[in-house]
């Protein structure tokens, strides 16, 4: 009877730490639409949105996850994913003109930020924080999706990208958002104040005593200069110049990701196979290291106790098979490393093609925003001469 | 025989007190010509130069039209005659009136001169109170002393400082003062007739926008002519709109670049396009003189080149509802004389509007 107890003991045991270190991963295989505004929205009340190149969250990676993560490669993605978000926005039809932004400077009626927080070609979580002209801020949310090797089939490759519900859910949150908190007057107002600041960049003698800001810095219209305002009609055909700067930088985004999509998803499908095996050889070496631990001792326990000789050399089998499994843990921990090696040598291979993307469009990106705003620059002399001028200064 | 004699001291003496008169009458006449015109006798056709001087200097005082067709007379070669020195001398005065210039420098360093100098101040009173034609007459004096500058250095320098008149003590003549230093100095003569402090310079203040000589037909008409604030405007907004222009020149070249990359690029994807890019982009330096454009040609390149519209094909809706880049895209295609290009950016126009997954 003690026997038996002592058994019991065991196996219990064992069954709760079997229990313990299995784990569940839900993995979507559904498809959320992109939700559209029922209401047929004036032109004059769509947003404008600027979605900012993404922080690739390189501080905030997991230690369990540093050596499989590439550096560059979420680089990379800081770059790919906001176009992403910023087509799915645009297709969405919710919204005015949605760019990603290449600098700050551009003042946008709603600019969304983001930081990589994993993507290993099954997972990605994505922090976005949404804010407006003013200065307020909407929300700040963490989208994460684990995905099926459905998502990687070419048929469906071919319509979205495998995590397309990640921007998808950000774009009909968005639209939520704005509709429940946003009246027309508001929206209105963030155009103005957008206006307004592009207006103070280039014009901040006379533009400058139009928009206020409160104790929390945010900003409000104190008066709305004149439509027929020469200074503004100026300013309007210069913003309308900013847009094609903007758009052309979008052309230069649009061609980075072309580049690198394919190699790209091939990486991440291959990814996608190698992180699904790792996290199952080591979910595997980590149950059979319990498990033999625990079948050692069990085997231990009977052998010293027992006082029949069939107990005791149900105990020494115990241990020996304890003993299997613990090697068959390491086994599996060698098997495991095997295929971390493969993953970073994908990361180094997908690394290597597009780093140099990467490096090529920031290049462009910079010197065209440089000779802009070299162009600014003058228009912004000619502007502070008019006013001068205006002013009878000169 | 007595009272011939008698007769005959008397005559003497009254002959000579008349000529004593006549000599005292002469040295007087100098002084009071400038109370008024009027007050002088003619003198006498055997009058010296004195008299000439006096003369030629109530004609100066006695009107300032005249004064203004000597001093334009003066500009012209004159007669090296002691009457047409004597009258340049006397513009080089009353031009003093308008200019800093020393008369103790002045060549003629005559009898009349402080009388000279007496009709300047007080030619100066009454143009206080006429303003419009003092403001012609000491633009003219300036003109006129600038023309004696050949025979006078001091007035040349004189005429070439404009409004050096402002940098009198203020003890001097408000009215005068204030004149003067709008009609010569430009920037000062702004100031006064924005604080309001020109009375009644309506003539002067069209001086503020010129610079001296300009009237005057002098030397200074070589200077530029200072702008209005108006035109001032009108030449910055024309800046403005050639930068449009080149930047327009620029970002249209650059986007078009960017744009067949990205088509490449997505056609070449499949293919496993590798990185690289498509190189730099222009700067606007670089790209000026390809985008360069004709300053008085008003239109871009953007419209020069969009002379020939394609319609679209049948598939593609009216594109009200398009956004900034589909409309380009649309605007492009429709454009585009070549039939693959057009084609290629009417597909473009499609993935890019959905119209290819419906």
């Amino acid at each position: 009877m003690k026997i038996y107890w002592k058994n019991y003991v065991g196996l219990v045991w064992v069954v709760l730490f079997t229990t313990a270190c299995a784990t569940h991963t839900v993995k979507s295989t559904s498809y959320t639409p992109i939700n559209k505004d029922s209401q047929n929205v004036p032109e004059d009340l769509l947003l404008d949105i600027g979605v900012a190149i993404f922080d690739p969250g390189i501080d905030e990676i997991k230690s369990s996850e540093e050596e499989t993560t590439n550096h560059d490669i979420r680089v990379a993605e800081s770059r790919y994913a906001p176009f992403l978000l910023s087509e799915t926005l645009q297709r969405s039809a919710n919204w005015g003109i949605v760019r990603v932004m290449p600098n700050e400077s551009s003042p946008m009626d709603v600019y969304v930020g983001g930081t990589i927080l994993q993507s290993n070609g099954e997972a990605m979580a994505i922090r976005i924080t949404v804010t407006d002209s003013s200065g307020r801020e909407w929300y700040t949310r963490v989208y994460d999706e684990v995905i099926s090797q459905f998502s990687y089939d070419p048929s469906e490759r071919q319509k979205n990208d495998p995590f397309q519900k990640i921007y998808n859910t950000i774009a009909n949150d968005l639209l939520a958002y704005r509709q429940r908190n946003l009246s027309d007057s508001e929206i209105t107002n963030l155009r103005a104040i957008s206006g307004l600041l592009f207006a103070q960049r280039f014009s901040p003698e006379v533009f400058d005593s139009y928009l206020s800001q409160d104790r929390r810095g945010n900003y409000q219209v104190e008066r709305l200069p004149s439509a027929d305002d020469p200074a503004l009609q100026r300013v309007l055909d210069i913003r309308e110049r900013d847009f094609m700067f903007v758009d052309t930088v979008q052309d230069y985004y649009a061609t980075y990701v072309r580049q690198m999509r394919l190699p790209y998803d091939s990486w991440r499908e291959l990814s996608y196979s190698e992180t699904v095996i790792l996290r199952e050889l080591k979910a595997s070496a980590q149950r059979r290291f319990i498990a033999g631990t625990a079948v050692v001792l069990g085997g231990l326990a009977a052998a010293a106790g027992g006082s029949t000789y069939v107990a005791q050399t149900g105990g020494i089998a115990s241990v020996g098979a304890g003993a299997y499994l613990i090697k068959s843990g390491f086994d599996k921990r060698a098997e495991a490393a095997i295929h971390m090696e493969a993953l970073e040598e994908l990361g180094t291979s997908l690394e290597n093609e597009v780093a140099p993307q990467v490096i090529n469009l920031e290049d462009r990106t910079i010197t065209l925003s440089g000779s802009v705003e070299e162009q600014y620059g003058q228009w912004r002399e000619i502007l502070a001469d008019l006013y001068a001028a205006d002013v009878g200064e000169l | 025989m007595k009272t011939d004699n008698l007769f005959k001291w008397l005559s003497r003496a009254v002959l000579l007190g008349c000529v004593g008169v006549v000599l005292t009458a002469c040295s007087s006449s100098s002084s009071s010509s400038s109370s008024s015109s009027t007050a002088i006798p003619p003198p006498s056709s055997s009058s010296s130069s004195s008299s000439q001087s006096s003369q030629s200097s109530s004609q100066s005082q006695s009107s300032s039209s005249s004064s203004s067709s000597q001093s334009s007379s003066a500009g012209s070669p004159s007669p090296s005659s002691s009457q047409s020195q004597s009258r340049s001398d006397s513009s080089n005065q009353s031009a003093s009136s308008g200019q800093n210039s020393d008369s103790s420098s002045s060549p003629s360093q005559n009898q009349g001169q402080s009388g000279a100098q007496q009709s300047v101040e007080n030619g100066n009173n009454s143009a206080s109170g006429q303003p419009s034609p003092n403001g012609d007459a000491a633009r003219t004096a300036g003109g006129g002393s600038t023309d004696t500058a050949a025979d006078d250095s001091n007035s040349a320098n004189a005429g070439d400082l404009p409004g050096s008149a402002s940098r009198f003590p203020s003890g001097q003549d408000d009215g005068s003062g204030s004149r003067d230093t709008s009609t010569g100095d430009l920037t000062s003569g702004d100031r006064v007739s924005q604080n309001g402090s020109l009375g009644g310079g309506g003539g002067d203040y069209s001086l503020d926008t010129l610079p001296n000589g300009v009237l005057s037909g002098s030397g200074g008409t070589k200077s530029a002519r200072v702008l209005t604030a108006a035109e001032r405007a009108d030449l910055l907004d024309e800046q403005l709109r050639r930068g449009y222009e080149k930047f327009d020149g620029f970002i249209l070249g650059e986007r078009e670049r960017a744009q067949a990359e990205s088509n490449a690029a997505g056609s070449s994807a499949a293919g496993g396009a590798s990185g690289g890019g498509g190189g730099q982009p222009m700067t606007l330096e670089e790209s000026a003189p390809q985008f360069e454009i004709p300053g008085d040609l008003p239109t871009s390149t953007s419209t020069a080149q969009a002379s020939e519209s394609f319609p679209p094909p049948e598939d593609i809706p009216t594109g009200r509802d398009d956004d900034v880049v589909a409309r380009q895209l649309r605007e492009a295609a429709m454009v585009e004389p070549d039939p693959e290009l057009r084609e290629a950016l009417w597909e473009e126009y499609r993935n890019y509007t959905g119209l290819s997954e419906q």
